[in-house]
């Protein structure tokens, strides 16, 4: 067969497809009818239309027909949606929760308060039962000493209370840089509190060990707020380790020892 | 201004329809679990957005759905496709075992480039216009008419190397 031109490719194609006047048409039907390779070329471009295969059926048509009522994607996709959600609401009652202990503590100046705090009512009980003279003493302030003033640098830090992750020992140390008689008797004092609560009671699990970390919180606040301190502040820290590590800071601040020598 | 869709129009597109579309997807991609998969997914995004779309153009946005999930399909796996099309043509050479015309056509079909077929089939299949397979593809008229020719005439020399062997 003889190659056809383009020209009459194209005149071949438009004719198929529809793209011809009638009198367009007419006039290429008699061109190809004259010429037998265009003829055959027609013949030949005729075959490439498809025929519908009517026998291929879709096979889960009555599946299709349940999708308003059985939409397993869109249903997924609202669990999900509902636990993210969930998820989320936990997470930011836990964050609220856990900050407002952090506020507290960075913000509190200690000012006079003197509010003495009780152990829990549990803690009491196994104290009184095992060592009642210590538990008669933990609802007692104990006496005021009188604030050295002049012994306190300014801008010193001190840790005065700390956990160790592993719980099961409870270790309470006092640690000064400098042998500062005044923070001492602060350190002594919390010390003193907070050795009311059993050393044996804080289980491995994380709730106790939390709710240990808060008792230990307040009692060091409470304190320092019965101790009458002006100008100082206490900032707790919390370890990123899974197991909180607690100290409770003291930062004297720099006007401390001015205001007190004057 | 959109209508929108019920129950009931959403039923009575997949009795239409779904055949049709079914048959596109399975020519284009020659996986019967594929085809399965884009015609349901083209359902369900019809009853999600059945808000939005008139029951007159379900059939277009049907085909529209599918054609994108099928380009989506071909970019997947482009890479296990590393040969051309023109490569498939000379390998598989025409043999006198083809017991005839539609089946001769369907083989030559498979060569097409992704867009040609695609075309051919809206065109043949579906009988859309050019404008019609434009919307659906992406492409302009002019595109469109161009892919048609260009797959007739693979078509054509295909069909024409076998009458000359047999």
């Amino acid at each position: 067969m003889m190659p056809i031109s383009e020209e009459h490719s194209i005149l071949i194609f438009d004719l198929l497809e529809g793209n011809l006047s009638e009198k367009e048409k007419v006039s290429a039907l008699a061109l190809i009818n004259s010429d037998a390779n265009l003829k055959k070329e027609y013949e030949l471009l005729k075959n490439t239309y498809l025929q519908k295969d009517d026998a291929v059926h879709f096979p889960d048509k009555i599946g299709l027909y349940n999708i308003p009522k059985n939409n397993k994607r869109f249903y997924l996709f609202l669990k999900s949606s509902v636990a993210a959600a969930v998820v989320l609401i936990i997470s930011g009652i836990g964050i609220y929760y856990f900050r407002s202990y952090d506020n507290i503590a960075s913000n509190d100046k200690i000012s006079g308060i003197s509010t003495p705090i009780k152990p829990p009512a549990v803690m009491e009980e196994k104290n009184t039962r095992k060592t009642p003279a210590v538990a008669t003493n933990a609802t007692i302030i104990p006496e005021r000493k009188p604030i050295q003033t002049t012994a306190v640098a300014p801008d010193t830090s001190f840790i005065v209370a700390s956990q160790k992750p592993d719980n099961s020992i409870m270790s309470l140390t006092a640690i000064s840089p400098r042998e500062v008689r005044t923070l001492a008797d602060i350190t002594e004092e919390i010390e003193y509190r907070i050795s009311f609560y059993p050393q044996q009671v804080a289980p491995a699990t994380s709730r106790k060990k939390r709710s240990l970390y808060y008792q230990l919180f307040r009692t060091g606040r409470t304190m320092l707020a019965n101790l009458q301190l002006p100008e100082v502040k206490i900032k707790t820290q919390k370890s990123t380790h899974r197991f909180p590590n607690i100290n409770i800071q003291i930062n004297t601040p720099a006007s401390y020892a001015t205001y007190h020598e004057n | 201004m959109i209508t929108g869709m019920n129950e009931e129009q959403f039923h009575q597109c997949v009795t239409a329809f779904s055949d049709g579309l079914y048959r596109f997807a399975l020519k284009n991609l020659k996986d019967h679990n594929e085809a399965k998969e884009i015609v349901q997914s083209s359902f369900e995004k019809l009853w999600l957005h059945r808000n939005k779309v008139d029951a007159a153009k379900s059939k277009n946005y049907l085909f529209t759905i599918a054609y994108h999930l099928m380009a989506d399909y071909w970019r997947r796996n482009k890479k296990m496709m590393p040969i051309t099309n023109e490569y498939v043509m000379q390998q598989e050479a025409p043999s006198v075992e083809y017991k005839g015309l539609k089946e001769l056509i369907n083989k030559a079909l498979e060569t097409l480039p992704d867009i040609q077929r695609t075309v051919i089939l809206l065109r043949d299949y579906e009988g859309y216009s050019y404008e019609e397979i434009g919307s659906i593809t992406g492409l302009n008229e002019s595109q469109v008419k161009v892919y048609i020719f260009r797959a007739r005439q693979t078509l054509k020399n295909h069909l024409g190397s076998v009458e000359g062997i047999i």
